[in-house]
């Protein structure tokens, strides 16, 4: 038994103003923060409005200042709606769950370790980047935390901040509308916005705090489909919804609200519904009460789920159903009669679902409320093993290869790697694909033929696929900002901007494999590879929505690297509950600073009084690969387990914003004589 | 062959061949030039381009060939296919 995780506050930097109340007053009065862009000449595109965070409309500063800044002032408004005191973090079991894709040239780490240092948060700080999913899905993995007893008190959303590049890229592919958006309604097209937004998520029991609404379940999903556009029948958007509504141990019945993605795009509004009516029927798609916030705040990209899901709890609290501003009309296509009165109307209900969607088919849903039942039952946890592993770098194609490197404990002479992806995989169009995609492909594809796997029919559902990437492939970040240079911000590269997020490598994997389940890319910084590994083997423990996943890392340097392809690495390790040979018997997941911690809880969880006979370490020779190195160091421990030479082995990275500590144990009984 | 008719097929070749080499070197299509059917459809099931190679289509196509496409319906009609982009470049050369 569990308790389900408690909301106990909230706070916004938004359009609609900085501070929740500013918000809530705003939402009230049906008011529509999008205006004319003053930030940026917007002169020569065909689309002038934002939504902007209130106060900064003209705030020229770097991008990732003003992110700091926004999250910051989200932070602490939150801690206040909870009755934290900021210098109080410190002492409390304290986790910061970050939605953040920073389009371009960035680690998105950078933020979150900036962000836990200013407020003295202490436990992991881990950074989900999956664009306009980025914040829902961090909610998600933050309940994850508090359901896990990673940790007693989460703070969970995101940030994005709406820049010229980000601009030009959407306006580039033609889906910004001129005036401002009105999802479902006929205007077409959406409307970029920013701001941050961030939950307090606690334990029950932590300390006396009001509980405002439980995390009941959250669901993701893959489309692998295309890099910007949703399938168009709404297959992924529906597996999430249903996931999460699996997960919350409810039926779509019991759902009062919906609070839709809807970003006033053609493809999108019209992928949704056909989702919605996949999942609630035909006649309850109808007539759920639906809408999309996007019409007050715009597109607020990594910050969207997040401040969608608090301007839904502010509603809620108040028996209100939040509205679609500017809606004037249905489009067809799309639901008749979203939600759309001038202001929110009163609405009873107990239980919200909301739902997102981002670039390369990434979806997520949430289901939360103030449902007064008994708490949420946690199904038995089943065990997880390890079925194959694949390893990619300078002188190693194969787990065996890497073996000899660590052996040898010097760099490799050999410094090409050698794929030829296009005859592994004959049947795919891999067209356009970048470095970090090629490689990942390559290893998860690998992983996934080893383990005899073929990804048809329902397999393609049951398989998922958790990334740990720090930024995206810099060829794709070359490509972009040399096609603004050269032909100027009209008229960049489409192709590279659709690859500009650290998750692009893992949704053209996904795409180029049939990969269609939970999937997700994180990042601690160093060590990345390990978490994937570790919340893989979490979800699969105590979720219902895949058999398997591969935990995966990808890095990819950019030019300047002494030996040229040294530090470019992909690891793939297939994980699953069909029995192998090699068990995950314990994870743990803490602060930077706390290793000791995170090694602590993973021995906890195996229950073993011994420690693990094998510890395995990174691999000295080969530096400056920060997200694969530690799934190597697993992988290696896989490869050592089935050599026979230990029967249970420990790898720990003390990573940039978070530890996490893995035991495996060999299954095979041992003959001592 | 007049020479009208015999300068006409030639800068239609020489156009065609531009075309070509955009497809294959911009939109990463794995196939040689001479080997693109002129008819086939560039999108969906013909030669499998999509929404995003169309972006990149059209600003190659303005960059090399001064040939500017509107966002109508009737711009995309343009660039249906190889032949439809060569004819679409010649009348805008005809009308200048």
């Amino acid at each position: 038994m569990s308790d389900a995780p408690r909301i106990t506050g909230w706070g916004v930097a938004s359009a609609l103003g900085v501070g929740r109340e500013r918000l809530r007053g705003a939402l009230f009065r049906g008011a529509i923060g999008i205006a004319p862009i003053l930030r940026f000449d917007t002169s020569s595109f065909t689309a002038h409005v934002g939504a902007m965070v209130t106060g900064y409309e003209s705030d020229g500063r770097d991008a990732t200042v003003l992110c700091h800044e926004f999250g910051s002032l989200a932070l602490r408004d939150a801690l206040a709606h909870a009755r934290l005191d900021p210098e109080s973090l410190g002492s409390l079991r304290v986790a910061l769950t970050l939605g953040a894709s920073l389009f371009g040239d960035q680690n998105t780490e950078n933020l979150a370790r900036s962000l836990a240092k200013e407020l003295s948060i202490e436990g992991p700080a881990i950074t989900v980047s999956t664009a306009c999913t980025s914040s829902t899905q961090a909610i998600g993995f933050g309940a994850d935390l508090i359901r896990g007893g990673f940790a007693d008190l989460v703070l969970a959303g995101g940030v994005d901040v709406l820049t010229p590049a980000l601009f030009a890229g959407f306006h580039a592919l033609g889906v910004l509308s001129e005036g401002p958006c009105t999802p479902f309604g006929q205007q077409v097209g959406t409307t970029l916005g920013e701001g941050a937004g961030f939950l307090v998520i606690e334990r029950g029991g932590l300390r006396d705090a009001t509980t405002r609404a439980l995390i009941r379940g959250y669901g993701l999903s893959g489309d692998a489909y295309h890099e910007t556009s949703p399938e168009p029948r709404g297959r992924g958007v529906a597996a999430a919804i249903r996931s999460a509504l699996d997960d919350a141990g409810v039926s779509e019945t019991e759902i009062g609200y919906l609070n839709a993605h809807g970003t006033g795009t053609i493809a999108n509004d019209a992928a949704e519904w056909c989702a919605i009516r996949s999942v609630f029927g035909s006649e309850l798609g109808c007539s759920i009460p639906l809408s999309s916030t996007k019409g007050h705040l715009g597109h607020a990209q990594s910050a969207a789920g997040v401040l969608e899901v608090i301007s839904t709890l502010e509603c809620m609290g108040a028996g209100l159903a939040p509205t679609t501003a500017g809606f004037e009309g249905p489009r067809p296509g799309g639901p008749p009669r979203p939600v759309s009165a001038k202001k929110p109307e009163p609405l009873a209900y107990e239980l919200a679902l909301s739902s997102n969607s981002a670039f390369g088919g990434n979806n997520c849903a949430l289901v939360f409320g103030n449902a007064g039942r008994a708490p949420l039952d946690v199904d038995e946890i089943r065990p997880v093993f390890v079925s194959t592993t694949a390893a990619l770098c300078a002188g190693a194609s194969n787990v065996e290869e890497l073996a000899s490197i660590y052996e040898s404990n010097s760099p490799p002479s050999d410094r090409e790697i050698r794929i030829d992806l296009a005859a592994e995989l004959p049947r795919v169009d891999l067209r356009g694909i970048d470095r970090a995609s090629e490689l990942l492909t390559a290893v998860t594809s690998r992983a996934l033929a080893e383990a005899g796997l073929k990804l048809k029919g329902e397999a393609r559902e049951r398989t998922g696929l958790m990334v740990g990437a720090l930024r995206a492939s810099p060829d794709s970040i070359e490509r972009f900002s040399s096609s603004i240079v050269e032909r100027g911000l009209t008229k960049p590269d489409a192709t590279a901007f659709a690859q500009l997020l650290p998750s692009a490598a893992q949704s053209a994997c996904a795409k180029a494999l049939n990969i269609r389940g939970p999937q997700s890319t994180i990042n601690i910084g160093e060590g990345s590879g390990l978490l994937a590994c570790a919340i893989s083997a979490w979800m699969l423990a105590q979720r219902r929505d895949s058999d398997r996943i591969v935990a995966a890392a990808v890095d990819v340097q950019t030019e300047g690297v002494a030996g040229g392809a040294l530090g470019d690495a992909a690891c793939a390790l297939v994980l699953g509950t069909a029995p192998t040979s090699v068990e995950v018997v314990g994870i743990g997941v803490a602060g930077p600073d706390h290793l000791d911690e995170a090694i602590a809880q993973a021995q906890r969880r195996w229950g073993s009084a011994k420690p693990p006979e094998l510890f395995v370490d990174r691999l000295k020779p080969l530096e400056g690969m920060p997200a694969t190195s530690s799934s190597f160091a697993l992988a290696h421990a896989v490869h050592s387990l089935r050599q026979g030479g230990a029967r249970s082995a420990m790898v720990a990275s003390k990573g940039t914003t978070a530890s996490v500590a893995i035991i495996l144990a060999s299954t095979e009984v041992i003959h001592d004589n | 062959m007049t020479t009208d008719l015999s300068d006409y097929v030639a800068s239609r070749e020489a156009i065609l061949d531009q075309v070509r080499r955009i497809l294959r070197d911009t939109m990463k299509l794995k196939i040689e030039p001479q080997a693109i059917d002129p008819d086939a459809p560039l999108f969906g099931t013909g030669l499998g381009m999509d929404s995003v190679d169309a972006v990149e289509l059209v600003i190659q196509l303005d960059t090399v060939f001064g040939l500017q496409l509107s966002g109508s319906p009737e711009a995309f009609l343009k660039i249906r296919s190889v032949n439809t982009i060569v004819d679409a470049i010649m009348e805008m050369t005809d009308e200048s």
